[in-house]
């Protein structure tokens, strides 16, 4: 059953009935309509109507109950797992990232080791920081030394008993395992069937094939995963899993745009380069990466262009030699710098001389088409 | 477990368009990948894609495989032979003879189709399309595989190359591939050579179905169209590529007779062109460089896998073997 829309939950209502009691504003609200409406978004109580039937009430509660659940794991710091409430993510959006847990076994001979490889994995990918969201320990020494070390670190720990309010799958075959993910997840959502209202975590025991690990992680995480735990713990394969996390947790409803303004690399100063772009967030992950990785100090000068790339802003006049003059001039890059000199993206090598007579005081300079061509063309620059 | 996953809120009403090509199915599929619902009959395939023009601009992971191969053969024919033995490791050079020894070794892996990039330069181009057709009329008595041929994501270039290319082919292939600015130039080709066409569109669910409309009113037949939404890579975009793939799926499981046909994804390609399979300068927790570079192509085809797609192309055998063993325990 789906959620109830305003009109559907109006139909009940005195109003809808045509009763005396209609519009007695009781509620709080002028009109059992505007009551409605408010109600089907969850954003008032359905107490607070005398007037309401029982039935309404039982199909409402049914309606608005969590697909599938949240759950806190953790002790002194805590992890949330589930919520989804979509198939597909372009459906609206998945909401808790899959949650990345690695298990310690205080028996193992590498325990020391593991745990020091743990504590220090972290890693950055544009704006967001991502560490290991939770520990699952394991063995006959988990001590409240080794559990107060991770408390005062700020990471998620568990042992088996905490665990009560999640479906633990082991990884099996391929097949099986996406067959058994996709039920829980269709049954949750698209039948709101309790029994399948659980966070499902997949748990791999240790392999022989890391590559193989790597697919089957990929493929789980797209495909229903609420959390992965692995006994094997490589940073080649963490991090690789967590960049996926990244792309598929991303709000499609959001603008793809980042914010336009002046982005500094590398510590900058008045000798620096200064590059020009749109702030469409792919075009900026691209140029920023390679601007990043010149390990030179250097600016980026993005304009306002509705989150559209440098050829789609220019054909729509998202980007303009008046809008590239104005960005600039507001960042005030001519203080910043001694060579004034804007470095312009290649595919609009033909605004040059536009772009010169909006900002006389700099030199113009026509970049590579790609990002990927700039380390080549900055070391053609000297 | 007979049980039915299918529900209301998920229409399955007809399957993907099923292409025979040289003995393959690509599509035919009625669900997601790994799903009982699918049949248990249809299952992507595989394309080893390289850049046999110059092989040189290929991934790091790719050349170290490759060369690693190549000196295992030569080893194996040295045998006893200390003066050969000598003059390894074999340093790559993109020469015919050269050519034809990566098609030999490509020719032995895993891989359902071999595409070949025909990765020629801008510059001297009617020099260089003569070239291209030269080394692909060289090679084709040695390729057994099915075949794909591959142009350079140029428009200039393209709408002359792949032309050129379809007039020394001699088998059907599939061409990969045109876009709503070269669909004219290279149909006509493709309608009289045969042959399938992969057509681009850049993740534009609507010009996707418009250019199928489009192509087939020049004779392009429905049942020789391979979708390709375009994607970026891992870390990249990926997430782009993904939802129009499933959004794709639902439509033509729905009942789109002009979406519902294979989609084919270029995942290696996006892959391998990203920095964190190029550069080694990632910190620790990024973990071995070679690793992670194999590690990005593999997450990058099996996302577009779990979002449906029917025909993998990828650079590097390993992670075909990988992805192919997925679907091992299936269809028993």
């Amino acid at each position: 059953m789906s959620e109830l829309s305003g009109l559907q939950i109006f139909k009940y209502l005195p109003a809808a009935k045509k009763l005396a009691e209609g519009n007695c504003k009781k509620c709080g609200f002028p009109t059992c309509m505007a009551y409605a409406l408010k109600l089907a978004k969850g954003q008032t109580e359905i107490e607070l109507c005398p007037h309401l039937p029982e039935e309404l009430k039982e199909i409402f509660t049914q309606s608005m109950k969590k697909p599938q659940k949240e759950v806190f794991l953790g002790h002194a710091n805590k992890v949330l797992v589930g919520g989804e409430n979509v198939l597909f993510r372009h459906d609206k959006t998945f909401i808790n990232k899959t949650v990345i847990a690695i298990v310690l076994d205080t028996d193992e001979n590498d325990f020391k080791e593991k745990l020091n490889r743990i504590v220090d994995f972290e890693i950055t990918r544009i704006s967001d920081t991502y560490k290991i969201d939770l520990i699952y320990l394991k063995g006959s020494n988990i001590s409240s030394e080794l559990t107060r070390k991770f408390d005062n670190l700020g990471f998620a720990w568990v042992v088996e008993d905490d665990l009560k309010e999640i479906s633990m799958l082991e990884d099996k075959a391929v097949g099986d395992t996406v067959e058994e993910l996709t039920k829980i997840r269709r049954k949750a959502i698209l039948d709101k069937d309790e029994n399948y209202s659980k966070p499902v975590a997949i748990y791999f025991e240790h392999g022989d094939n890391l590559l193989d690990l790597m697919a089957k992680a990929s493929v789980y995480l797209c495909k229903y995963a609420s959390m992965l735990i692995f006994e094997d713990f490589d940073e080649a394969l963490i991090s690789t899993l967590m960049t996926l996390r990244q792309n598929i947790y991303t709000d499609p409803q959001k603008p793809l745009q980042v914010e336009s303004k002046v982005y500094e690399f590398n510590n900058p100063d008045e000798n620096s380069l200064v590059f020009l772009t749109t702030n469409f967030a792919l075009t900026y992950f691209a140029v920023a990466n390679e601007i990043e990785s010149l390990n030179k100090p250097a600016y980026l000068v993005v304009t306002p262009s509705d989150g559209m790339s440098v050829l789609t802003a220019w054909s729509a006049e998202k980007f303009t030699a008046q809008i590239a003059a104005k960005t600039v001039n507001n960042a005030k890059i001519a203080d910043k710098i001694k060579n004034k000199q804007i470095i312009i993206p290649g595919l609009l090598a033909h605004m040059k001389e536009e772009i010169k007579e909006a900002l006389p005081e700099f030199e113009i300079i026509t970049g590579p088409n790609e990002a990927y061509l700039l380390n080549d063309f900055v070391k053609s620059l000297k | 477990m007979n049980e039915t996953l299918i529900t209301d809120n998920l229409k399955i009403n007809q399957p993907i368009r099923a292409i025979t090509f040289q003995g393959l199915t690509i599509g035919g599929d009625k669900s997601f990948n790994f799903l009982k619902e699918n049949d248990n009959k249809s299952k992507p395939v595989f394309a080893l894609q390289l850049n046999i023009f110059d092989f040189s601009v290929s991934s790091h992971i790719v050349k170290n495989w490759f060369d690693s191969e190549v000196v295992k053969s030569k080893k194996q024919k040295a045998k006893n032979d200390e003066h050969t033995l000598s003059l390894l490791p074999f340093a790559f050079c993109p020469k015919y003879n050269s050519s034809i020894e990566l098609i030999n070794i490509a020719e032995k892996t895993d891989c359902d189709i071999l595409a070949l990039k025909l990765n020629i330069s801008e510059e001297n181009l009617d020099e260089q399309i003569k070239k291209a057709q030269e080394l692909l009329k060289t090679l084709l008595p040695h390729i057994k595989k099915p075949l794909l041929i591959r142009g350079v994501n140029n428009k200039s270039t393209d709408i002359k190359l792949l032309p050129a290319l379809m007039e020394v082919l001699d088998r059907e292939a599939i061409v990969a591939f045109a876009d709503e600015n070269t669909y004219k130039e290279i149909v006509p080709s493709v309608v009289k050579g045969g042959h399938l066409l992969v057509i681009r569109t850049p993740i534009d669910i609507n010009l996707a179905k418009e250019m199928n409309i489009l192509t087939s009113d020049m004779g392009l037949s429905l049942d020789k169209i391979l979708i390709d939404t375009d994607m970026g890579g891992l870390g990249y975009g990926l997430e782009y590529g993904y939802s129009i793939m499933e959004r794709i799926k639902l439509a033509a499981f729905e009942g789109d007779s002009m979406l519902n046909m294979p989609l084919i994804a270029f995942a290696g390609e996006e892959a391998l062109k990203v920095k964190e399979t190029k550069s080694d300068t990632f910190s620790k927790s990024f973990g071995d460089f070679k690793t992670r570079s194999s590690m990005f192509e593999i997450t990058t085809a099996a996302a577009v896998m779990a979002a449906g797609a029917n025909l993998i192309v990828l650079e590097h055998p390993d992670s075909i073997k990988t992805l192919k063993k997925m679907f091992g325990g299936l269809n028993e």
